[in-house]
């Protein structure tokens, strides 16, 4: 693969929280490390999806690409059309103006993420003032265009959004983040607070857009099936780590992190017919303060071996495009979709 | 739990002393000092003054010195001897001052407080519960006018009905003919008669601002899912809304009684000085008209005090009441 | 004399032309306008529908714990079998003794947010011997000594310690599992489950479905199950009602629903849900968003997004109710006469074309 299809690339990514800061700053403080030393990268053009249970850092890790947070350590390289790279988290005025229209984002909750004060208008044309200098009519024009592509109501647009259903804020919040045309969308959780009639509608218009943009999605979620449906490539995360990384066919199909199998088949299908072997993890996801030793899913592993406990599995490439972090990914024969019956 | 309690108690100090000092910077801050006032009303009023019995005050208590010369005197003095300062206005220790008004200061505002929590709260419940009924209406009515209107038109008011229709306006706490005599039922029973109008008059704005806080409070627990669980469980209407809805918001409530009793304290300064009351109100009001420094400053500075522990009383009573709090507490 | 015929047969609850509305400034709000389904005895129901169907509210209407602004009518038939005698649970005074001593006890319910459907300041302990207390027993260490058991019973370890905590020292998963030790204390007939996974992430809604579907079996209770997820509902129901503005528009037994939707709108959702190890193809998304239900004409409430609409028919009349097999009914004009069916028969098999 040769380097210009990358569009993104992320390095070491770390992302620490100090859970209380204390008073004259004695007592030590704990910290959580939300992400932990991630590195991955994204090509141009594909959707990258990233699964993964609350609390596994996925958003967190989606705040710091766009710099909504600021990551503890690691690097977010940007590859220009030309082959040179920014590190996005470093970049400084002009160049970080430049990359903020080049990278927007998405939010989950469609009702919390529009200011109530503001009119849709004001909220789409907002990125775009702070990014150009455009004059009234071209603000104007471009705001019709894309709420046009969003699906939005053009003689709606001077009203609040209370005025709007979630999935219409929904559309209103793409529309912001596409207004500065950018490469990158981070989509957080786009579709998780909306209605199943509703959230086909959004992935409907968010694969559109992505075709007639030509944009590079980085698409989190829950919902291991819109995930598989949206995406090209998809990581798996779990406590602040990757574990997998492939292509989705080959993760959906062939898994080769024992979490990544029991995540698919937890996933209830919508099929009586077609019951699933079931695997049922024990215990829960642990506190991402206090991490288990070793590899973190090994206290609810069904296939741990002894170094589990106490060696950190490094994600290594198994097969070409294919990264896992287990210590048995080559020795287990793990089950995905479509085998399971 | 301990640890923490111990660590806000430390934190008092500094916070003390820092508000000391910027109390005493705020007295000292307007021109002159209580002895040129002093000197300035004798000229006035003709009379004559010892100019040197004048000079030998300014120096004992380094009134020609610099405010923070004057401070250290001031703050040394109670560190070391107990010692408030002298009050020029009442020309005695300012302990002696405080020691003859803070006694019924305290209870007029214990009073009025238990009046407050004993008639806002169950109107509150009552409400919220029967929440745009003919009764929520009325006293929402009622609350508004009592927020509304200014305590000291609302003292002069009842002093006129009590007058009118008791041949008695109720000024003071004491009426003059027990003033000397010792505490008997019948002074009491005089002082509580005397109490009455204060204590509504200071209570009324208190109990219509908790009425609304409780009456708000409520409704939002009595929307919440773990009250619609315990009706699914079976229990009955009445011992779902005292056992669950009510006790979460009477929290809050309860846990500014320590912020409250300091606003009582200082809020009721008009009203006390209409009806004539012997608390604190008046006597610092006049403190600060004639820069009587000590006097004022030692006032402030226990209300300092107080409202530090108020605060501490407020936040040791919400851990106490909210295991959520106590959870968090227990790491530190 | 209808009490009769039902003793004997295996319908435990019936649910009969139950309408939930709220009298609202702007008008009257049909929350649930019409709504009848049997529940078996020892089954699971499902109610699907996506929010403001009216599927929570219809559920709440079972044991009438709805906020006194909805205004119920209709029937719940509720066979007891302690007393052998069938009662209209709607017709008993809200908070009376009757209907209490069936809530928690017969029929007992659990909820979606497990965050906050426990009190936070008393114990878990305490709330779950609450139940115990009020209806099985009243000794206060025999009741810690039943709900010590439940615990242990839904998989919660160190219950002897777990039994003195907060609701927020437990993890969303045991929340849920409390709830269910609580809410089967009193080993119920019915549990009505209200969206009880819907917070829950998948392993943890995984684990949760397979206590439920073990308790099923061992305390031979029967469900009504509530979720708008059609994943779950496959999982776990015998048989589902879909639900849309107030109305059940199908009902079927969860294979027959899942092989031959009939409803515009249940084919819709089917649809427009990405299933996994499917090929790839654009997603159907049904049209428009749900109405709010406020002064809806009596005609076919789907009628704006719905496909096959026949204007002049749907937006007019009264939808009748088509009992297109002994388990399979539909609310839509569509199967009106035979013909339809076989259209719709096309219809379907040149969608499963399409689909493999």
């Amino acid at each position: 693969m040769s380097k210009s299809d990358i569009i993104l690339e992320i390095k070491n990514l770390t992302k620490e929280f100090n859970v209380k800061t204390k008073l004259f700053g004695y007592g030590k403080t704990p910290t959580i490390k939300a992400v932990s030393d991630i590195s991955f990268f994204v090509k141009r053009g594909e959707t990258f999806g990233l699964v993964g249970e609350s609390g596994c850092g996925k958003t967190t890790l989606g705040r710091c690409i766009v710099r909504g947070i600021d990551a503890t350590s690691g690097q977010v390289m940007y590859y220009m059309e030309d082959g040179t790279k920014i590190d996005f988290l470093k970049a400084k005025e002009e160049e970080y103006k430049d990359l903020r229209k080049r990278i927007q984002m998405i939010f989950q909750d469609p009702y919390s993420s529009l200011d109530p004060r503001m009119t849709v208008y004001d909220i789409i044309s907002e990125p775009l003032k702070a990014c150009y200098k455009l004059s009234k009519p071209e603000i104007d024009d471009r705001v019709k265009e894309i709420g046009k592509a969003t699906g939005l109501d053009i003689s709606y647009l001077k009203r609040y959004p209370h005025a709007f259903s979630g999935g219409q804020r929904q559309r209103i919040g793409i529309a912001r983040a596409l207004i500065t045309l950018p490469d990158i969308i981070v989509c957080d959780e786009p579709v998780s607070a909306l209605d199943v009639s509703i959230q086909a509608q959004i992935i409907n218009i968010l694969k559109d857009l992505q075709a007639e943009y030509k944009m590079t999605y980085i698409f989190i979620a829950h919902d291991l099936s819109v995930v598989e449906y949206i995406s090209d490539r998809v990581a798996v995360m779990y406590l602040g780590r990757i574990v997998e990384l492939a292509p989705t066919e080959k993760m959906y199909s062939y898994p080769k992190h024992p979490y990544t199998e029991a995540l698919l088949s937890a996933v209830p299908n919508p099929d009586p017919e077609r019951k699933m072997r079931r695997i049922i993890l024990q215990g829960e996801v642990p506190i991402p303060s206090n991490p288990p030793a070793g590899c973190h899913f090994h206290p609810r592993c069904p296939y741990r071996g002894k170094e589990c406990d106490s060696v950190i599995p490094e994600l290594y490439e198994l097969e070409d495009g294919h990264y896992v972090a287990c210590h048995y990914a080559n020795k287990l024969r793990l089950s995905g979709i479509g085998q399971v019956q | 739990m301990l640890k923490y309690i111990v660590r806000r108690i430390l934190y008092i100090i500094p916070t003390t002393i820092f508000i000391s000092i910027v109390i005493f910077l705020l007295i000292q801050l307007p021109p002159g000092d209580f002895l040129s006032v002093y000197t300035a009303k004798a000229v006035q009023e003709g009379e004559t003054i010892d100019k040197q019995a004048l000079e030998r005050m300014r120096q004992d208590y380094g009134l020609d010195k610099p405010w923070y010369v004057q401070y250290f005197k001031w703050i040394s003095g109670i560190i070391t001897r107990g010692d408030f300062g002298y009050s020029f206005t009442y020309k005695r220790p300012v302990i002696s001052v405080i020691k003859q008004y803070l006694g019924i200061t305290i209870m007029v505002s214990l009073v009025t407080m238990l009046f407050t929590y004993i008639v806002a709260i169950p109107i509150g419940i009552f409400s919220a519960v029967k929440q745009y009924s003919i009764g929520d209406y009325i006293f929402t009515i009622i609350g508004f006018f009592g927020m509304g209107t200014p305590n000291f038109l609302f003292a002069i008011v009842l002093m006129y009905l009590s007058f009118k229709y008791f041949g008695n306006p109720m000024i003071g706490l004491i009426s003059s003919e027990y003033v000397e005599s010792a505490w008997t039922w019948a002074k009491i029973l005089d002082l509580l008669k005397h109490m009455i109008i204060p204590v509504i008059v200071i209570g009324t704005a208190n109990t219509c601002g908790l009425i609304r806080v409780m009456r708000g409070q409520l409704l939002d627990e009595l929307n919440k899912q773990y009250v619609i669980t315990a009706r699914a469980k079976g229990l009955p209407e009445r011992r779902i809304l005292f056992k669950y809805p009510v006790r979460a918001a009477i929290n809050p409530i309860i846990s500014t009684i320590g912020w409250s009793l300091t606003s009582i304290f200082t809020g009721s300064t008009i009203t006390a000085i209409v009806l004539n009351l012997p608390t604190q109100g008046p006597v610092m009001h006049k403190a600060l008209l004639n820069q009587d420094m000590y006097l004022a400053g030692t006032w402030l500075l226990l209300m300092t005090v107080l409202t530090l522990l108020g605060t501490l009383i407020s936040d040791l009573l919400l851990a106490w009441l909210d295991p959520r709090i106590r959870y968090e507490k227990k790491g530190k | 004399m209808r009490c009769e015929d039902r003793k004997n047969n295996d319908i435990l609850l019936e649910v009969r032309n139950l309408k939930v509305h709220i009298k609202l400034d702007e008008g009257i709000l049909k929350a649930v306008d019409g709504v009848s389904f049997p529940i078996k005895r020892g089954k699971t129901m499902g109610l699907v529908g996506e929010s403001g169907c009216g599927k929570s509210l219809t559920s709440k209407a079972i044991i009438s714990i709805n906020p006194d602004i909805c205004q119920t009518t209709g029937e719940v038939l509720f066979y007891d079998s302690e007393k052998n005698e069938i009662i209209n649970l709607l017709e008993l005074e809200k908070d009376s003794a009757e209907i209490r001593d069936i809530r928690g006890k017969k029929i007992s319910m659990i909820f979606q947010e497990p965050m906050t459907a426990f009190s936070p300041l008393h114990t878990i302990g305490n709330q779950i011997m609450e139940n115990i207390l009020i209806h099985k027993m009243k000794n206060k260490k025999e009741a810690k000594e039943v709900a010590i058991n439940m615990l242990k019973r839904v998989g919660i370890a160190d219950a002897e310690k777990r039994i003195n905590q907060y609701p927020h020292e437990f993890s969303g998963g045991m929340r849920q599992r409390a709830m269910i030790a609580m809410a089967l204390s009193c080993n119920p007939d019915l549990l009505i489950a209200d969206e009880p996974t819907t917070a829950l992430d998948v392993t943890i809604q995984a684990q949760v479905l397979e206590l439920m579907n073990q308790l099923q079996k061992e305390y031979e209770m029967a469900i009504l199950f509530i979720t708008h997820n059609l994943g779950v509902i496959a999982e776990i129901c015998d048989e589902v009602a879909v639900m849309y503005l107030g109305e059940i528009v199908e009902r079927a037994s969860v294979k027959e629903l899942f092989r031959n939707p009939r409803h515009p709108y249940t084919k819709g959702l089917i649809k427009s849900i990405p299933k996994m190890g499917r090929k790839k193809e654009r997603l159907y998304s049904i049209e428009g968003n749900v109405p709010l239900p406020l002064d809806l004409p009596p005609a076919c409430h789907f009628y704006e997004r719905c496909e096959y609409r026949m204007d002049g028919i749907c937006n007019k009349q009264k939808v009748p109710e088509i009992q297109l097999s002994e388990d399979h009914m539909v609310k839509c004009f569509l199967y009106n006469n035979y013909d339809n069916i076989k259209q719709d028969n096309y219809i379907k098999q040149e969608t499963e074309a399409a689909d493999v």
